[in-house]
């Protein structure tokens, strides 16, 4: 029993490295056939590589997925983008160009409100208008200059 | 500076992040001074002259930087708090995220973070970033018998604080 106890200390000592497979064949031989014939061993064995595969796991799916810049540069994704904003753009001048041009002539041609007037609500529309494109150029220039947008870590 | 034609090149040392992540934040046991860490390793990847040339030796380089980074984290941080027990990196809480996990990872890891650094450090090496026994003796300058007798102790310490949890968890 006493030298049974001694093996199994043996064994023990050496199980990590056996499940990691860094012992010689010989010996992870021999600690083969000593785990598949002592049940007690064999236990020790089963908790250390169960432990072993929640631990991967729990380690690792800790990584907040938000920081990893792989996730920005896919490439699917990033083609629909592309296509997404391309059609968005399309759409709203054809839409904005066809609306204020049925605005413009309703306007003109009203004569309910007087000429002047419609030139007013007209020049009113175009002044915001141009007020929204002065920002947007004006942050677009940003963005483009932006030295540190393609620092990546 | 020029940026023009510079194309988004992934960074090779990219696809030990993960990895290297895990292993800082298991050493500090803090997300933010973790990811500090890592961001100063991989300033040091693309500033140093000397790098090796293959990837294994690349990986065991870029390992020991965060290692050492960690350390000296840790050692900067001592110096002003007088504990040897951090209160900052104590706190378990910037360590838990809202990805969900089992009750065993759950467990796992905060019996991972019940072990001392040394013994964090080598099973994070091992389990997680699965370099062999050559190479954490390197990174951990240990010869691979130490390696592997104090990788041993560190696993059945791990299972002892897993069993402690869950008697715990039974008890209450």
């Amino acid at each position: 029993m006493n030298s049974d106890q001694q093996v199994c200390a043996n064994v023990q000592e050496k199980l990590s490295a056996y499940l990691d497979d860094e012992l010689t064949q010989q010996e992870q031989q021999r600690i083969y056939l000593h785990v598949q014939a002592c049940p007690q061993c064999r236990a020790l064995a089963d908790d250390l590589t169960a432990m072993r595969s929640n631990l991967k796991s729990a380690v690792l799916c800790s990584v907040d997925e938000r920081d990893l810049p792989k996730i920005l540069h896919d490439q699917p994704a990033r083609r629909f983008a592309f296509i997404g904003w391309a059609l968005l753009i399309a759409a709203v001048l054809l839409i904005g160009g066809i609306v204020s041009w049925q605005f413009i002539r309703e306007v003109l041609n009203d004569t309910g409100i007087g000429r002047w007037l419609g030139i007013g609500v007209i020049a009113f529309y175009v002044g915001l208008f141009l007020l929204f494109l002065s920002v947007l150029r004006q942050r677009l220039i940003a963005r483009k200059t932006d030295k540190y947008k393609k620092v990546q870590l | 500076m020029q940026t023009t034609g510079v194309k988004h090149v992934v960074h090779p040392y990219l696809q030990w992040y993960e990895g290297g992540l895990a292993l800082a934040r298991s050493m500090l046991r803090c997300n933010q001074a973790a990811q500090d860490v890592l961001q100063s390793a991989f300033d040091k990847a693309l500033v140093a002259k000397r790098l090796p040339e293959d990837e294994p030796a690349q990986r065991v380089w870029f390992y020991k930087v965060i290692r050492n980074g960690c350390l000296d984290v840790l050692r900067y941080s001592q110096r002003f708090v007088a504990d040897s027990e951090i209160e900052l990196f104590s706190s378990s809480e910037s360590f838990s995220d809202p990805v969900e996990l089992s009750q065993q990872q759950v467990w796992v890891r905060q019996a991972l973070m019940r072990l001392n650094s040394e013994q964090r450090e080598i099973i994070v090496l091992r389990d997680v970033n699965e370099l062999s026994y050559a190479e954490i003796a390197q990174v951990l300058q240990l010869n691979s018998g130490t390696v592997m007798s104090r990788l041993h102790r560190a696993r059945l310490a791990l299972r002892e604080q897993l069993l402690a949890l869950a008697a715990d968890e039974v008890s209450s």
